[in-house]
């Protein structure tokens, strides 16, 4: 594939980067001189100085036979019109933008920017999931109706034994759903009200963000026990 | 073209990002025919391109912020807004903001600068009512060359 990456600053060169590993051809465009100098030279001559968006820098990077492009600036404004540009005058089939700001999210997404990540959400979260961990990590947020549930590894404290306890007797908030089991030595079992839970064990369930609050607690004060 | 349910004649609330000679200019214009103005930008000092009066009898209200963040187009009373424009000297951000005015607040009118030809028509077809000084010029130049 011809992917056309707009912004060769970190963001930009690591994408760069991972679509040359995958063996696709890119064009990266950045109206900073150096910036597009150090993409040149970790990547061979991939870089178009100029502005995002204007058509002719678009064309010379190769929008008009590109399969995607993939804005990774820390303007919004200028990843949007970059986008835009691509899609509705160079037929991109495909656009995928960072925005900077958790607010423009539902304007790109709105606009049809097909992929639109929310990078200080993702962060965000990653940050909030290294802070309070304490034994449960989020593998998937799974959002519906509403409801803020995501798909959990919960690890079996030590407090829980080498005899452990039976699956229907953990301190589990209402509304979970453990989906599997994986004991300690990497078995995988599927959850049954009579399975025995053992210390190491990791359990995979659906939970809330509330739910995920909840068992933190009662984790950590078991752990004080 | 322009609908609204106020008459059209009454005076509106025109929210205008972008404190530029062309934005103060026309907070400035707005505001003598007796439109109640706002206007946000990122910078200080350029509300001091509006005349003292006007900003001194709060016939032009001014705010510092990012016109393209819902937090401070809130302090701007985006909500009550008849007239949205971005008048800033940045095509980008102009259509930024004006999209967070149009679809994050369903402002009836809004209107941005935009300068390069090609992201002006653009923005016409989603619905934006884009003025460029450089078609404007253009035109402009043909008419005097072919008079």
């Amino acid at each position: 594939m011809h992917v056309v990456v707009i912004g060769a600053d970190k963001l930009g060169l690591a994408v760069a980067r991972w679509l040359i590993e995958a063996g696709h051809e890119i064009t990266v465009i950045d109206a900073d001189r150096e910036r597009c100098k150090a993409a040149d030279d970790a990547f061979g001559i991939v870089a178009v100085e100029g502005d995002c968006v204007s058509s002719t820098v678009l064309s010379e990077a190769g929008a008009d036979r590109a399969d995607a492009v993939i804005a990774t600036g820390e303007d919004d404004g200028v990843n949007l019109a970059a986008c835009q540009l691509a899609k509705h005058r160079f037929d991109v089939p495909k656009s995928i933008s960072v925005v900077n700001r958790s607010d423009h999210w539902s304007i790109f997404d709105s606009l049809g920017v097909d992929v639109v990540v929310d990078a200080p959400d993702l962060i965000l979260h990653r940050i909030q999931e290294g802070f309070v961990h304490q034994g449960i990590e989020r593998l998937k947020s799974l959002p519906s109706n509403g409801a803020d549930r995501s798909l959990v590894s919960i690890k079996v404290p030590r407090t829980y034994g080498a005899e452990g306890r039976r699956l229907d007797t953990l301190p589990f908030p209402e509304g979970t759903l453990p989906t599997l089991i994986i004991s300690g030595d990497g078995t995988p079992r599927l959850p049954s009200p009579d399975l025995t839970i053992r210390a190491g064990d990791e359990v995979v369930a659906v939970m809330t963000a509330t739910g995920q609050d909840e068992l933190r607690d009662s984790l950590s004060s078991d752990a004080q026990m | 073209m322009v609908q609204s349910d106020r008459p059209i004649l009454g005076p509106r609330y025109v929210l205008i990002v972008g404190c530029s000679e062309l934005g103060a200019s026309v907070a400035s214009a707005l505001a003598e025919q007796g439109n109640k103005v706002h206007v946000l930008d990122e910078n200080l000092s350029s509300f001091e391109r509006i005349p003292y009066e006007l900003r001194e009898a709060q016939r032009v209200e001014t705010t510092l912020g990012d016109g393209a963040a819902p937090d401070d187009l809130m302090k701007a009373r985006i909500q009550e807004v008849d007239v949205f424009m971005s008048l800033t000297n940045r095509d980008t951000t102009n259509i930024l903001a004006a999209q967070v005015a149009k679809r994050g607040y369903n402002v009836d009118v809004v209107v941005c600068r935009v300068d390069n030809p090609d992201l002006q028509a653009m923005c016409q077809e989603t619905g934006l009512i884009a003025i460029g000084a450089t078609s404007l010029l253009v035109d402009h130049a043909v008419r005097a060359a072919s008079a």
